[in-house]
């Protein structure tokens, strides 16, 4: 079968760059295959996307040698706008793709087909098609911007689509999502498979990918370095030896087989399933126990650090029976207590809508409460600014381009602790240490924006670290991120604790959460209905928490296998004591 | 670069255009906020000026006008859209120049808003010393006479200046210095409309400076240009200086994109200019 | 911001947005060149009446007054009563004296601008957008000039909420934004993220519209479709005459008086 996409030998270099951001790379898709591209932030996934669509080099300047066929179309000579009926590419920032013409979803899928100059018939039927296929029709009346991110993700999808592309390219298209868009997605894209799109797809997200590519490839600093199915290529060790790491199925799976506990001669698994079908066999051939409902989980058998328990010292933040109504009258938070206290990692999960932003902003007397206190070191926020909780408490934004500001990373980070009044000499000492903590020593003197968008989002982090408030708060701080990047905020968050200072997170990630925290609060409606250590998780709680945003996959996997009579396995799957093979001295 | 140029306005300048109008609204209502004595509702406008062209900021700046109208903010802002569009284009023939990009010493800015203060004063205690004699003709006083009966202002004039030029102006001299010079231009045309239109008030906090002006006997038209005349010229400036740390503060890979910005811009290490289509 | 179009049923609604736009044209017209001091509010009284039928009377009113209401205080003040225009015969009004000249200044002014903005928020408020800009088009307006104006109105509600997440985000970093020169100061690190932020995503915005096929030659179709008459097209013939027999009307005036 010819290939679909057919790359020969491609390298590229982008105008102002040093070095190609692509070298001979090969690559043939066949019509109807889901192909995933994996790699670190800056590897080129972004740039190999861009040429399979045509943008490279007529969109982005640079040099180009080699050959790229898509849908037997020469994109390295044609214009993007001759090659829209061929490919699609849709870009994982799906608010920048909306193009604003229009006042309906209608509208705006059909926007392209007007451009095209199709007659109105055959307009209507496409579009008909296309807001079919992406379950949009109850929404075809809305304004592209009263949409949840998700939905505007298919809106750009269906916009692409409707011009009947038989490729699509997608370029991170889950950075955004929460997990319920993220499967959402993963089932539309199967289904337009099945009909016949063939599709690539760049993605961070390796347990995404393994559940959804027909076919893996790994590029390394511009280059091709393993490419086949995903139950063999996510699991390379080649995948670790270059910081790019495996799904967490496979890291489960190979902690499970240093003690002993995975059969041998298996390969690791890339999916959910495969790693609890591992398990289970391994459990059968222990004499067959019966599985029978969990009665008691004793939380000694959590190798744990930290159990929630009270903490002796003052609180950074307090919030004593907090009620905050929006000026248009929504109620956000209804009497909601908490306290952070010294050296607590906490999580703070809930659904969209569920009060979680409100939450954070009086933290920091971004908001007072309308009824109740919020304290802030023993001081109520309402008697003093948020300049001034900045010493305490630190808050990093999930819009970071709402931060940056600065021509170099080393000006972006001085800022807070200026702002604070530091001496200079203590500024020069926060900001390197902030550098070194988030391994941006190389990237010091660069302009934020010339950084791979992964880069982007430590340099925000490190730019609130740097101010060495008590209490680092993170709003959604994995959008986006490399698992290299990742392994650094967990390790950033245990040494944070460590030294005596908090943490914050609200993540839709909950992989992240488990591993680098120690506490969850679940917030549904406004109100606390969670609120404990995740050893301290009994099944109702459990079961709680993945009615409203899931579970991370190790309590998954040892909820699917019962294991309350194998205290040694259940201990191994839901201990937070990771076996990482990114370690904090990568990068 | 970027396909096919339709009438001068590619992809690029589609993309940019209308966020640039947004950020005049969005600056113009932030300053609000923050209580300023300034407009800052053009640097969009100059913006687009600095980095694609002078044609390009003036649909810009006239479109901006007309987009305040069509949101129902300020529906006679339309009336000033010949000023928004002169604005674009005297910063697109700056950006052109390079002037955005061309740091200047801080001696110069501090001697270009002295000497721009100096001369505003002069003219300000002109028109407030005017008198009418019985016939009915304007007596000005000379320039002699009032330096000798006033020095005080003049001199204060002179040094808030070279002070302002020296601290807040910095480098961005050049920029300050078309920006001042597109703030009288901005002066001289929006003063008849100013008169015809609104009677030469604004409703704002200016109109202050208008009834001081009236107050020494001068005509609508005259009242309004020499409000004009004092406000509008360090808007600009302040617009202009805050595009200039802009531009300097923008990625290289971001100025590649734009005509005017990647002219002077000559840190491409592979050296070869690209064709584009 | 809300929106300012507010849909519904009415003549108003339903006429085609050309129809609107000579109209609109010909009330402005009239209200600078009719010379009758009442003229102008008269103008107003009547798009009052035509809101009233359209039911957007009450916004209507608001916006009209809420625009209007600083110039007009400053128009009376100034212009009117403490500096008139020289020569102008006083009213006597118990102990002040009025200048008369000045208040009649003050009054045709501030009319003619209600009028004026009146006219405009009429005429947005019974058009959709994205109707008026594709009635434009169709009548030789630039594509290009077309799209600008349709993304920028829904761009700035959206800029306008990200000066207000960039002052939070600042704020949590210890930007103070209380106090003279600290409000100067922090014109830099509000500003710089927005422009920033904002050219940054120039370059996907741009790449979004050439994976639409903006740049596409060819015709183009619509999605849209305008509802016109002829009757709707002989008004607009006659509307478009009238302002040539009204000003032919006030010079005529000129000369005879």
């Amino acid at each position: 079968m010819t290939a679909i996409i057919a790359l020969q030998n491609v390298t590229f270099t982008y105008a102002i760059a040093n070095s190609p951001a692509l070298r001979n790379v090969s690559l043939d898709v066949p019509a109807g295959q889901i192909c995933g591209v994996v790699g670190r932030a800056g590897a080129g996934k972004t740039t190999l996307c861009a040429l399979c669509a045509g943008f490279i080099p007529n969109f982005y300047d640079g040099r180009i040698s080699g050959g790229a066929m898509v849908d037997g179309q020469d994109v390295i000579q044609h214009p993007v706008a001759d090659l829209v009926r061929h490919v699609g590419l849709v870009n994982s920032n799906s608010f920048s793709q909306i193009s604003g013409a229009r006042f309906s979803v209608y509208e705006e899928v059909g926007f392209g087909l007007e451009n095209l100059g199709l007659p109105r018939a055959e307009m209507v039927e496409r579009i008909a098609w296309a807001l079919d296929a992406l379950q949009l029709g109850e929404l075809r009346d809305r304004s592209p911007y009263g949409l949840s991110g998700g939905q505007q993700q298919r809106m750009v999808i269906a916009a692409t689509l409707a011009m009947r592309p038989p490729v699509l390219v997608l370029d991170e298209p889950t950075a955004q999502l929460d997990p319920p868009a993220t499967e959402h997605l993963a089932d539309i894209l199967r289904d337009l498979a099945h009909q016949g799109t063939t599709i690539l797809f760049a993605e961070h997200r390796l347990d995404w990918t393994a559940g959804l590519a027909d076919r893996v490839v790994v590029l390394d600093v511009g280059q091709l370095i393993a490419e086949g199915p995903p139950e063999t290529t996510l699991t390379d060790p080649l995948l670790l030896d270059r910081y790019i790491g495996w799904p967490r199925a496979a890291t489960l799976a190979a902690a499970a087989r240093e003690q002993g506990r995975w059969p041998t001669g298996r390969p690791l698994p890339s999916t959910l399933d495969r790693l609890i079908a591992g398990l289970r066999a391994v459990n059968h051939r222990r004499g067959g126990t019966i599985y029978r409902a969990p009665t008691d989980h004793a939380p000694t058998d959590r190798a744990l650090t930290g159990d929630g328990a009270e903490k002796p010292r003052a609180p950074i933040v307090a919030l004593e029976d907090v009620h905050f109504t929006y000026p248009g009258g929504v109620e956000a938070l209804r009497g909601v207590s908490v306290a952070v206290g010294v050296g607590e990692r906490v999580a703070l999960l809930g659904r969209n809508g569920a009060g979680k932003s409100t939450l954070v902003r009086h933290l920091n007397g971004l908001l007072r409460p309308t009824a109740g206190r919020a304290l802030v070191s023993g001081t109520e926020t309402s008697k003093t600014t948020v300049a001034k909780c900045a010493r305490q408490v630190g808050i990093v934004f999930q819009d970071i381009r709402n931060q940056l500001f600065a021509r170099t990373v080393r000006d972006e980070l001085a800022f807070g602790p200026r702002n604070l009044g530091y001496s200079p000499a203590r500024i020069d000492a926060l900001v390197d240490r902030a550098l070194r903590v988030l391994k941006l020593q190389d990237a010091a003197n660069e302009h934020p924006y010339d950084l791979p968008p992964a880069w982007r989002r430590l340099v925000a982090i490190a730019a609130v670290l740097a101010m060495d408030s008590a209490l680092l708060v993170l709003d959604e701080p994995t959008a986006g991120l490399d698992s290299a990047s990742i392994a650094l905020l967990t390790a950033l968050a245990h040494d944070l604790a460590a030294q005596g200072k908090s943490v914050l997170v609200v993540s839709h990630d909950l992989d992240f959460c488990f591993e680098a925290l120690d506490r969850v609060i679940l917030l549904r409606e406004g109100h606390v209905v969670l609120d404990s250590a995740w050893g301290a998780l009994d099944d109702a709680a459990l079961a709680a928490l993945d009615a409203e945003v899931g579970l991370p996959l190790s309590l998954r996997a040892a909820s699917a296998l019962d294991l309350s009579l194998d205290s040694e396995l259940r201990a191994l799957l839901v201990s937070q004591e990771r076996f990482s093979p990114i370690t904090s001295s990568s990068q | 670069m970027n396909t096919t140029r339709r009438g001068g306005l590619n992809s690029t300048a589609l993309a940019l255009i209308p966020l640039c109008i947004a950020i005049n609204i969005a600056i113009g209502q932030l300053v609000a906020v923050l209580k300023l004595p300034v407009y800052l509702d053009s640097i969009g406008t100059v913006l687009v000026g600095a980095l694609i062209g002078p044609w390009v900021a003036l649909i810009t700046g006239a479109l901006s006008n007309i987009i305040w109208t069509l949101l129902g903010i300020n529906p006679p802002a339309i009336w000033f859209a010949p000023v928004a569009a002169v604005i674009g284009l005297i910063a697109g023939f700056a950006g052109r120049a390079g002037l955005f990009q061309r740091p200047s010493p801080r001696w110069l800015s501090a001697l270009i808003v002295g000497i721009f203060l100096f001369a505003l004063a002069l003219f300000v205690m002109l028109f407030l010393n005017s008198s009418t004699d019985a016939d009915g003709n304007l007596i000005l006083p000379t320039a002699g006479d009032m330096l000798q009966q006033q020095p005080i202002v003049f001199v204060l004039a002179l040094v808030v200046g070279l002070a302002a030029g020296y601290f807040i102006l910095q480098n961005a001299g050049y920029a300050g210095l078309v920006g001042l010079a597109t703030g009288v231009v901005a002066a001289i045309i929006s003063a008849p409309i100013a008169a015809y239109v609104f009677g030469g008030v604004t409703g704002g906090g200016t109109d202050a400076l208008v009834a001081a002006f009236r107050n020494s006997g001068q005509g609508i038209l005259q009242s309004a240009f020499a409000q004009g005349t004092v406000s509008d010229p360090f808007d600009k400036m302040t617009s202009y200086m805050l595009v200039y740390l802009i531009v300097q503060a923008l990625p290289r890979r971001l100025l590649q994109r734009f005509p005017n910005a990647r002219a002077v811009e000559e840190t491409v290490p592979m050296g070869e200019p690209l064709a584009s289509r | 911001m809300q929106p300012i179009y507010a849909p519904g049923t009415s003549l108003l609604h339903r006429l085609h947005p050309l129809t609107k736009v000579v109209g609109a044209a010909l009330v402005i017209v009239a209200i600078y060149l009719l010379p009758w001091l009442l003229a102008p509010l008269a103008l107003f009284g009547m798009l009052l009446m035509l809101a009233a039928l359209s039911g957007v009377a009450d916004r209507f009113l608001r916006t009209a007054l809420r625009v209007l209401l600083p110039i007009t205080i400053s128009l009376f003040v100034i212009q009117g009563i403490l500096f008139p225009p020289p020569g102008s015969t006083p009213i006597s009004l118990g102990p002040i004296n009025l200048p008369l000249e000045g208040l009649e200044f003050a009054f045709l002014t501030s009319t003619r601008l209600l009028a004026f903005t009146g006219t405009f928020l009429l005429l947005l408020q019974t058009t959709h957008p994205a109707d008026l800009v594709f009635a434009l088009t169709e009548r030789g307006l630039p594509r290009s000039i077309g799209y600008i104006l349709l993304v920028s109105l829904q761009i700035v509600p959206d800029m306008s909420a990200r000066t207000t997440a960039i002052l939070e985000a600042q704020r949590s970093r210890g930007l103070e934004t209380q106090g003279g020169l600290r409000r100067v100061r922090a014109i830099v690190p509000l500003v710089g993220p927005l422009v920033v932020g904002a050219l940054v995503d120039v370059e996907e915005r741009a790449m979004a519209l050439e994976s639409r096929a903006y740049t596409a030659p060819g015709l183009k179709s619509s999605l849209r479709q305008l509802v016109d008459s002829t009757g709707q097209r002989v008004a607009r013939l006659l509307m478009l005459l009238t302002p040539v027999s009204l000003m032919a009307g006030r010079i005529a005036l000129f000369f005879l008086t």
